[in-house]
């Protein structure tokens, strides 16, 4: 297990390597660079000025250099000055943001993970019932609806039309919280709700959930035990790609619900053409969404001790 | 995004249908001369399921709007009418103008046309690129198999819609770019499935019979493999459509999409969502039209699903 984990940490630091390497040169590619005085709107400074910015922000070097040079100091945290903020480094500006998105993401995971797995429960315990074609539905609609459409229909349906919900915007009380929380978790709650219910379906046709139910246990006792245990694990696996849906699809909620946070953050950067923001958070995304793999592979593990890590054993 | 088409294909959640075991016998392999029957056969199925239907007509009246925009539409999209700038809904604008005059009802159904041209052009490109590169690697093995799986696995250690958002912040927006972007994150999954098809299928016994009667691999690959691996292939397309839809609609969203004037349906919600409270017409019909148009094409997708292979339904 320990061996595994470490395994998978060596491995991630090539991936990241590419990551990163491709981020790097993708960027360095895009025109639009300060020393092209051929340029159209290029600097007014003379070519031997612009020599001598070179030299002083390294550009003259080899790209590759540039690279190592970009790699070391982004494992030591520093990404660098904001283009857009132009006194502010990237370390200044970005980790506001960050605390944010955190809480809205979890808030999101934890709503889609306890609604979204009672749904998939009790709908496979309804087999084709009523509970079970809501959940059907709910989980159609979270599938297919992208999350900005949903934040557009919850604003209008429950702040517009019905007033259920006090206009909000922000991210300061926790009247603030509760759109752009189920917003996010929508999408996820209808994967988890469908992945738990054909879990637990083919969990309840099994030999020993009959052999249970013929030994006379109580019905309770056979769901609870039997089938609740072993029908909950096989949807662990889905929690990575679930937090990476999470992740991405944060901007879009936090853009409508005029949330501070990193997503919202990283499509101005964008829009601003702020590279050195850009590519610190896509770092950012690209490391967690590693991490959260590993985490997500290791707890499927600890809960299944059937799964084995490594070959060896 | 991607993650959620790929989630709803594994998974089958609709009620089990009763087939004969004929039905079940040609699905399962399909016979020069024969296709056309369980091509049939799998319509009807289509044609019983009420969902699908709806789907179908969804999209159809979506295909009917793209195709048909210059003639329904009362005005062209970007004729502005200053006398009528940002107003309700109306018997002259039934979707209202948006803050430039423009009528909204001609933008939503141009937006139609963007949506799906797009979305269905980049997938037929994906689908001329995905389905070789996967059949090649499947059939090959050996180094050219290692390489495009490598790649393939490089791709998908980034989420396709943050890399859709790499390039489309370098290239800069329009429409052409638009495509790059699409089929750059795209071809992942089809190349996967039609590789994971081709390894299966290579050596079934008619594919070994073809072989020793002297087939090359390229005859072998379409006469004999690529039939019988039609039926994944082509459920994996109906549910690429909706998946760049989206893409397409997320990255106008952010406003590194299409170029304006020119009308996207997700780029008219990204630029009108701040105006919802006093102006609500400009960000939710366009809304309705991306919502409905996934619905359609996500029942139509099942319903495709559920026809052509009622096995995967128990």
């Amino acid at each position: 297990m320990l061996r595994y984990a470490i395994e998978r940490l060596i491995v991630m630091v090539p991936t990241v390597f590419v990551l990163a390497l491709v981020l790097f040169v993708l960027m360095r590619l895009t025109p639009g660079s300060p020393l092209q005085p051929n340029a159209a709107n290029a600097n007014p400074l003379s070519p031997e000025q612009q020599e001598l910015l070179a030299k002083e922000w390294g550009l003259d070097r080899p790209i590759l250099e540039q690279f190592v040079v970009y790699l070391d100091k982004a494992a030591h945290l520093d990404f660098g000055t904001s283009y857009y903020f132009k006194t502010r480094t990237v370390m200044e500006v970005l980790p506001p943001f960050i605390p944010v998105s955190l809480h809205l993401g979890l808030m999101a995971l934890a709503l889609a993970i306890v609604v979204g797995g009672l749904l998939g429960v009790v709908a496979a315990m309804n087999q084709n019932g009523p509970i079970d074609y809501l959940c059907t539905f709910v989980a159609m609609l979270g599938v297919s609806l992208p999350n900005f459409v949903v934040a557009i229909l919850m604003i209008w349906v429950f702040v517009l039309i019905l007033r259920v919900v006090p206009m909000t915007g922000g991210w300061q009380t926790p009247a603030d919280w509760i759109l752009p929380t189920i917003t996010l978790s929508l999408g996820p709650l209808a994967v988890i709700a469908r992945y738990v219910r054909s879990s637990m379906i083919d969990v309840i046709r099994s030999d020993y959930v009959r052999t249970a139910r013929a030994k006379g246990l109580a019905e309770r006792r056979v769901v609870l035990v039997h089938v609740l245990k072993n029908a909950l694990i096989p949807p662990l696996t889905i929690l990575g790609p679930i937090i990476a849906a999470v992740l991405t699809g944060s901007p879009f909620v936090e853009i409508i619900f005029r949330v501070p946070g990193v997503g919202r953050y990283f499509v101005e950067s964008i829009l601003a053409r702020d590279y050195p923001v850009m590519m610190a958070i896509f770092l950012f995304y690209g490391i967690f969404l590693q991490v959260m793999n590993l985490v997500v592979d290791l707890a499927y593990g600890v809960a299944d001790p059937r799964i084995r890590f490594g070959g060896a054993d | 995004m991607e993650v959620y088409g790929e989630v709803a294909r594994e998974n089958v959640a609709v009620a089990a249908e009763a087939v004969d075991a004929a039905q079940l016998a040609e699905a399962a392999e399909v016979q020069p001369g024969r296709r056309a029957s369980l091509w049939r056969d799998a319509g009807r199925r289509l044609l019983r399921n009420k969902l699908a239907v709806a789907g179908l007509i969804g999209v159809c009246v979506l295909v009917f709007l793209a195709v048909f925009a210059d003639v329904i539409s009362p005005y062209p999209y970007d004729y502005q009418d200053f006398l009528h700038i940002n107003e309700e809904p109306s018997w002259q604008f039934p979707l209202g103008t948006d803050l430039v005059g423009r009528d909204m009802l001609s933008r939503v159904i141009y937006g139609a046309r963007v949506s799906l041209s797009v979305s269905l052009l980049s997938q037929i490109v994906i689908l001329c690129i995905a389905v070789p590169l996967g059949a090649l690697a499947g059939y090959r093995g050996g180094w050219v198999d290692m390489l495009v799986m490598r790649m393939v696995d490089v791709f998908y250690a980034i989420p396709s819609l943050l890399l859709a958002i790499l390039i489309m912040s370098m290239l800069g927006r329009g429409i052409e770019n638009l495509f790059i972007a699409l089929i750059v994150t795209g071809w992942l999954t089809l190349t996967r499935l039609t590789r994971a098809q081709v390894l299966t299928l290579r050596d079934k016994e008619y594919v070994k019979a073809a072989r020793t009667a002297g087939a090359g691999p390229l005859r072998i690959i379409v006469r004999h493999i690529l039939p019988n691996a039609l039926t994944p292939i082509v459920v994996a397309v109906t549910f690429g459509i909706p998946q760049l839809i989206f893409a397409e609609a997320a990255l106008s969203f952010i406003g590194i999409g299409v170029n304006p004037p020119m009308p996207s349906w997700g780029q008219m919600v990204g630029e009108h969502q701040q105006y919802l409270r006093s102006s609500w017409w400009l960000a939710v019909f366009p809304t309705a039209a991306i919502a409905l148009t996934m619905l359609s094409f996500t029942f139509l997708g099942d319903g495709i699903r559920d026809a052509l292979d009622p096995r995967m339904n128990d």
